[in-house]
């Protein structure tokens, strides 16, 4: 069940990019990634002198004519790649729906899918809360995502909150081999949080790219109303909100620092940081930031 | 009255317009109270929560549409409470119909033999027809009582309402239902369809705004025989004597049948006998007494029929030319019909009068004629079919029943109006009556109402074909003596009444004699002439009337 903006020219244009891991890691199988064996692949990697029992088809006789001795030559192998999209299924995604913060996220965990399924690359699907974290391997295999984002996902966003470092820790605990991973969430919660969670995925040895997703109430909470009682999504929290002349002022300066230091973070250690809008176009979305962080090529 | 672009508005209930401030003072009060604390889902209060709380101070008052829409809705429904009306287009006119029971007499020789009152509702149905598109009638009975049958009615809708217009057997309120909507001074013009002669004084005062529509002329005079009573005397020999008036400008001849009949507890009807015919002349506005001797003790009911002998019928309202006369001595033995017992209505306090309770079942065997009562019935919370034929009390009759239509079920009502000369209200202070809940009775045609409230009637009274019938709307049960007196004396009152014999008319009813008491010393008609006066005439006890509005 793929997400209704996932036309076949849709489709098509994803098929053209690749995601980019800034690392080689080791893959299960044959890919389109660099892995850091030494094989067969067409990459050149270097020389080494011929041992007895070496194939010598792989003897460079050019190198032979020149210094008279056997060398054979060395390739560096393709592997596939392990990509893990780890999605925040807090109540905060839906709330208000009229965001589509969910509905966003989800379209880019199934078109980053996507794009790995089509590289060979396996998936790995982790709805925060989840108990499962399901493997998918091959284009064909999109349909099964899209189905398990959609049904988990939302039977865990009816479910009770959830704490994001934790469920983040926990997912990362059950990943076997080193690749990408991928969060995404809007990332409205404590910054130790933010760090607890990209920490716990870097200490697994994985390439980590943080999505933010706001939507346009986490961008202009007031909307008008000079006074209003806030109720907490995730919390049940409730709070009298009293707008004055510069409290829109203020919360922008709020949101906007608090994502600078997320950036700040994510710079210092490595992580790519992408922050998209809930509504807009997934295309837009896709080719420019998603491409300009390095993600996607 | 207000001007608005050339047309002049007024109000039916401009007091209405003073609860529109505070209603929009509520409306404002309101959105300012919970227009400030609208309720938002938030993602998450994170970032919300860092931001600096001010202290609330007073904001301004920006209320959303609805609230507009709300405010346009309350306007509305304050001017439309007020009754506003459009005065620059239409009148306001009370149209008044006096239904009562003298102009249910017919001339033969005119208008087709039609009568007065159906003459007069043509008079009112072509007047309706006569009314402008903007005028707005109040239409208003003046029998039983003065009674408003509908405000602000279109002329169709007064056409309608004025084939429903009974003539009823009782005299009207005529004059003091005039006195009292021309007191209010809500309406441009009243229309009185009537034959009631006003007073010289009053005509004057009226002149301006009063309108009168008589059925009758002038020169036309009604004549009418009357049987004004009809009584059962017991003793050695049983007689009945029967009084007949004559309001007549001409001697009549006619004579008075008595039949009798001596079983009439079931339903089926029995068969009057003839017992005795005989021929009188009464002379013109002369009463006179026919009597019949050696009655047979067996006969229990009688009925006298006046019939005019042959010639120009000259007596315009046949309906007062019979009578019934019950024969049932008075009795302290009941029929109670209940659903409980006996000792839950604790009849057991009553000893002067012994009662044989049957339940439900029993009186239905009764109504089917399986079973025959000699005695007075008391229907408690049992409704019947029919009118008994035995006189009956009939105590808080189910709401639905088919005999008394009831209008609904009432609280905590004032008493405003009794029937005080009724032997059922004797040595009652009526205001003390509490009544927790009752029924509201239509009015029947042969009914008179015995307590009246603020929420309408709650017990009517009435005789038919000699028999007594009472009808409370509240229920008298448990009699519990001396603890609630006036109940105890009402229900003692209403059982002595019903158990006495019937056929003696205990209120004033058009076209009967009226015997004048010592304390009247004069009497005047309608128009204000002198009709009786004792000190000129010390021997004269009787008043016979010449007229039917008088």
């Amino acid at each position: 069940m793929l997400p209704n903006s996932f036309t076949p020219s849709f489709l098509k244009q994803l098929e053209l990019f690749t995601l980019r891991s800034r690392r080689a890691y080791l893959g299960t199988r044959q890919g389109g990634h660099l892995s850091p064996k030494r094989g067969h692949g067409i990459e050149f990697s270097d020389y080494r002198q011929y041992e007895l029992g070496d194939n010598p088809r792989w003897i460079d006789w050019g190198v032979y004519a020149r210094t008279e001795r056997l060398y054979v030559r060395r390739y560096q192998e393709e592997e596939n790649l392990s990509v893990l999209i780890l999605l925040d299924t807090s109540a905060s995604m839906t709330n208000p729906a009229a965001d589509r913060k969910w509905e966003r996220a989800k379209e880019i965990a199934v078109a980053l899918g996507y794009v790995a399924l089509i590289s060979q690359d396996t998936v790995f699907a982790a709805p925060l809360g989840n108990s499962v974290v399901p493997s998918y391997y091959g284009p064909r295999a999109i349909h099964s995502l899209g189905k398990f984002l959609h049904e988990v996902g939302l039977a865990r966003l009816q479910d009770k909150p959830i704490s994001f470092p934790q469920e983040v820790q926990r997912a990362a605990a059950r990943v076997r081999f080193p690749g990408m991973s991928i969060v995404i969430s809007d990332f409205l919660m404590p910054l130790a949080d933010i760090r607890s969670a990209i920490n716990a995925l870097l200490a697994k040895n994985l390439d980590v790219t943080a999505i933010q997703i706001l939507g346009d109430s986490d961008f202009h909470p007031f909307q008008g109303m000079e006074e209003f009682h806030a109720i907490d999504s995730e919390t049940g929290e409730e709070m009298e909100i009293s707008s004055s002349g510069d409290s829109a002022y203020r919360y922008d300066h709020l949101l906007r620092t608090h994502t600078q230091n997320i950036q700040k973070y994510c710079a210092s250690r490595g992580v790519r940081f992408s922050q998209l809008s809930g509504t807009e176009d997934l295309s837009k979305v896709l080719l420019s930031s998603l491409t300009k962080t390095g993600l996607l090529s | 009255m207000i001007s608005f672009f050339g047309s002049t508005l007024g109000f039916l209930a401009p007091l209405a317009l003073v609860a529109l401030p505070a209603a929009i003072a509520g409306l404002v009060y309101a959105y300012r109270k919970t227009g400030r604390t609208n309720t938002v889902t938030v993602g998450t209060l994170f970032l919300l929560r860092a931001l600096p709380q001010k202290t609330r101070g007073r904001t301004k008052f920006v209320p959303p549409a609805r609230f507009y829409f709300e405010l346009l809705l309350l306007a509305l429904l304050g001017i439309g409470a007020s009754g506003l009306f459009l005065q620059g287009t239409g009148e306001r006119i009370a149209v008044v119909i006096d239904n009562s029971f003298h102009l249910n007499a017919r001339l033969p020789a005119l208008r087709e033999g039609r009568s007065y009152f159906e003459t007069l509702r043509d008079d009112a149905d072509s007047y309706a027809n006569s009314l402008g598109a903007g005028d707005r009638v109040d239409l208003y009975v003046t029998a039983p009582h003065f009674e408003n049958l509908g405000q602000t009615l279109s002329a169709s809708e007064v056409k309608r309402k004025l084939l429903k217009i009974r003539s009823v057997f009782a005299g009207g309120e005529t004059q003091s239902g005039l006195q009292r909507i021309l007191a209010n001074n809500l309406f441009n013009k009243v229309v009185l369809f009537s034959d009631i002669k006003l007073m010289e004084s009053d005509r004057e005062t009226l002149r301006n705004k009063l309108l009168i529509h008589s059925p009758r002329s002038d020169t036309e005079s009604v004549q009418n025989i009357a049987i004004s009573s009809a009584d059962l005397l017991l003793g050695g020999d049983r007689r009945v004597e029967v009084e007949l008036s004559s309001y007549a400008v001409q001697d009549i001849r006619g004579k008075i049948k008595l039949e009798g009949a001596d079983e009439i507890t079931k339903y089926t009807q029995t068969p009057l006998a003839t017992l005795e015919t005989k021929e009188v002349v009464i002379q013109k506005g002369k009463t006179i007494k026919t009597i019949f001797t050696g009655m047979p003790k067996s006969i229990l009911v009688f009925k006298a029929t006046f019939t005019q002998a042959a010639g120009p019928q000259v007596d315009s309202i046949l309906e007062d030319n019979v009578a019934w006369i019950g024969s049932a001595a008075p009795t302290n033995e009941l029929v109670l019909a209940t659903k409980l017992t006996g000792n839950q209505l604790e009849i057991g306090r009553m000893k002067s009068v012994s009662f044989n309770v049957v339940d439900e079942e029993g009186f239905r065997k009764f109504e089917s004629g399986d079973e025959i009562f000699r005695t007075p019935l008391i229907l408690h919370g049992i409704a019947p079919q029919r009118l008994p034929p035995v006189s009956t009390l009939f105590v808080d009759p189910p709401l639905g029943n088919s005999l008394f239509p009831i209008k609904k079920r009432a609280a905590q009502s004032i008493v405003t109006r009794w029937l005080s000369s009724h032997p059922a209200l004797n040595y009652l202070n009526l205001p003390d009556l509490q009544m927790k809940e009752f029924s509201v009775f239509e009015p029947t045609d042969w009914s008179r109402d015995l307590i009246s409230t603020t929420e309408g009637v709650a017990a009517i009274v009435g005789e038919k074909e000699g028999k007594r019938y009472a009808v409370l709307g509240f229920d008298i049960f448990p009699f519990k003596g001396r603890e609630s007196p006036t109940l105890s004396i009402l229900t003692l009152n209403l059982i002595k009444w019903i158990g006495n014999e019937s056929g003696q008319s205990t209120s004033l009813e058009p076209f009967a004699s009226y015997r004048i008491t010592s304390e009247i010393s004069t009497v005047h008609t309608i128009d204000g002439s002198l009709l009786y006066d004792r000190d000129k005439d010390g021997s004269k006890n009787e008043v016979t009337p010449d007229s039917p509005t008088t």
